[in-house]
């Protein structure tokens, strides 16, 4: 009973890969900090107790960093628009053919509120895959896989395992340097950090892939007919064109793409249809099964939430989803896209966040989680 | 309101000072210092809009500040540009509006032109990057397919803007230049005061309601000028636009929710 408290670590995954298509969906600044709000107190109400429960945190500062930057390079580099000037940096000439670009000049309101706005997608984009990676257990989510995706764990376990082996990592590796005091903040800090931190992660995630393949993931089961792998193999690459065609539009936007909410649909029914046919029959068993209950449901359907409310919005011939500060003005929120967006919090009322137990498990699981 | 708020900085704010001192806008008003927007909205759109844009004292002042003048002169706030700089609307028009820099297949575009007594040419820089040349044409065509038709407006700065050969500047002194936004007291022969709205949409074009040519054809001297003088206080559309409550609205919900919630997990954290 105790399994189902918490939603599937493949709802975790919907609801953030939602949360992130409406921060690419919309420049409007206002809707962008609510996703990042609601992002933000998911993933610190509901962290897990394991150490990549920490993620939120590096990967906001990972977005604050992304926002500087993004500021910075447009302050020195940008395209001078006209606007309300704030100060002007010294300028160099450059000639007529590097129109469009700047060394220095007149810094306006709205260049700035564009930077901004531009990070700020990034940045709630990253904070969200930092919140899914702190909520799901990467190790629930593998398990989880359909069978016939067990012949290539080995890679989607260094894709999925990677964040949380980082953060792994990257307590050892600072628990190490304090201990041999070398400096673990600031500058030097991460110098000394960053290379064995990566090299680290990446071994780690490997090893699990191996120890995995070692108990029976990826094992060569009874080959099919030739013609069915064939057949199966056509489907999935059909499969996959059309899911990375349909992304493409839904996230672009406008008519690029014809429908691509149905080509996405499709292209994931050829995919699966091609996985099932195409792989090798093996029977495995699964050990206590996590169900996909009702939590779950509301968990991933939430996330999409503000996809859809903004989708209405737009349906309904308002063009307050985007936003640009030529001319200056607020931003209109529509009421819909805020109900949309608060609605995404919904794991907070589902989630039972607290419990003492919680906090022990975290002290007892700093040690390094083996698979 | 940030605009009613925010202090006048950078061109305009100088623009602004320079037309407050008496007599100097209309004494400096001579007629080689217009400059002609010509905004043809394409097939099937309104009436071409021509507007003059006296940028006579200014200084330097680029191309896009000379269109966002004669857009303020025509109603509509300023032009709409995309975060990344490209401009999705003129004078409010096409109505499909922002949602035009979303969408990366849409060839939809204002075409920006260069024009002169000799014809429009194809501008290779942005109007934001081009300073505005007196008795030249600035050109906008829509292009709801992609493509560079010139605009089908005569190009010619001096047949756009008559004043240019007609009109001696008026001694008599300007009483409210300031209020000026919208109403021209200076240029007209006569020193007549002309709504500006009146004057917008002629046409030029031969193949274009002829009636309303014969009319435009009549002695050009007594032709009004489509003018606007760059000179702004600060924008007369400071109504339009959103108001800040919704903003606060929402941000207050995100502060409710995230505080609300800090507070609950963090009780339950503690027992």
């Amino acid at each position: 009973m105790r399994r189902d408290r918490r939603p599937h670590a493949l709802a975790w995954w919907l609801w953030g890969v939602g949360l992130a298509t409406a921060a690419l969906r919309t420049t409007n600044p206002i809707l962008l900090v609510g996703l990042g709000t609601i992002a933000l107190v998911v993933g610190w109400a509901c962290r897990s107790p394991a150490p990549w429960g920490h993620s939120v945190g590096v990967f906001l500062r990972l977005g604050l960093i992304v926002i500087a930057l993004r500021v910075l390079l447009q302050l020195v580099f940008g395209e001078r628009l006209p606007g309300h000037v704030l100060f002007t940096l010294p300028s160099v000439p450059l000639p007529s053919w590097a129109a469009g670009v700047s060394i220095g000049g007149p810094v306006t309101v709205e260049a700035i509120l564009t930077a901004l706005v531009g990070g700020l997608r990034l940045a709630v984009v990253l904070v969200a895959f930092g919140t899914v990676n702190a909520v799901a257990s990467p190790r629930e989510l593998l398990r989880s896989l359909p069978a016939m995706l067990h012949e290539v764990a080995v890679a989607i376990t260094v894709g999925f395992c990677f964040v949380p082996e980082v953060m792994n990592a990257m307590a050892r590796v600072r628990e190490a340097r304090r201990l041999r005091g070398r400096p673990t903040s600031g500058l030097a800090g991460w110098r000394g950090t960053a290379v064995p931190v990566l090299e680290d992660a990446l071994e780690r995630s490997g090893q699990l892939a191996a120890s995995m393949g070692a108990r029976g993931f990826g094992r060569a089961g009874v080959p099919r007919a030739p013609w069915i792998r064939r057949a199966g193999l056509a489907c999935s690459v059909c499969g996959v064109i059309g899911v990375v065609v349909g992304t493409y539009g839904i996230l672009a936007g406008g008519r690029s793409v014809p429908l691509p909410g149905v080509l996405c649909v499709l292209g994931a029914v050829l995919l699966w249809a091609g996985l099932a046919a195409g792989h090798r029959r093996s029977t495995r068993t699964r050990y206590r099964p996590q169900p996909f209950a009702l939590r779950s449901w509301v968990t991933a359907c939430s996330g999409w939430l503000p996809v859809v409310t903004f989708a209405l919005v737009t349906a309904s011939g308002s063009h307050a989803i985007s936003w640009t500060p030529y001319p200056l003005t607020w931003p209109g929120v529509p009421a819909m896209a805020l109900v949309g967006i608060l609605l995404a919090a919904a794991p907070l009322v589902l989630v039972d966040q607290s419990t003492p137990t919680v906090r022990r498990q975290a002290k007892a699981s700093r040690e390094p989680v083996r698979a | 309101m940030i605009r009613g708020l925010r202090p006048l900085v950078g061109l305009l704010g100088a623009a602004a000072i320079i037309a407050a001192l008496p007599g100097a806008a209309p004494a400096a008003a001579a007629a080689s210092q217009l400059v002609a927007v010509v905004i043809d909205f394409g097939p099937g759109g309104p009436a071409p809009l021509v507007k003059c844009v006296d940028v006579s004292g200014q200084g330097q002042v680029t191309d896009l500040t000379v269109v966002n003048e004669a857009l303020r002169d025509a109603g509509d706030e300023q032009a709409g540009l995309c975060s990344n700089g490209l401009v999705y609307s003129l004078n409010a028009y096409p109505a499909s509006g922002i949602d035009v820099c979303s969408d990366s297949s849409d060839l939809a575009y204002w075409a920006f032109f260069d024009g002169t007594s000799s014809g429009w040419s194809y501008s290779n820089s942005g109007p934001a990057f081009q300073l505005a040349t007196p008795q030249t044409t600035i050109g906008w065509r829509y292009e709801p397919a992609g493509g560079a038709t010139a605009p089908t407006e005569v190009a010619d700065p001096a047949a756009q803007c008559p004043v240019a050969a007609s009109v001696t500047p008026t001694t008599a002194p300007s009483a409210a230049p300031i209020a000026g936004s919208t109403t021209q007291t200076t240029q007209a022969g006569g020193g007549v005061a002309l709504e500006h709205g009146v004057t917008t949409t002629t046409s030029e074009v031969p193949t274009k309601a002829s009636t309303e040519k014969a009319s435009a054809h009549e002695p050009e001297a007594a032709r009004p000028p489509h003018g606007a003088v760059l000179a702004h206080p600060s924008s007369s559309a400071g109504g339009s636009g959103g108001s800040a409550v919704p903003t606060i609205i929402a941000l207050g919900s995100f502060v409710l929710i995230a505080g609300g919630t800090a507070y609950v997990v963090r009780r339950r954290r503690a027992t």
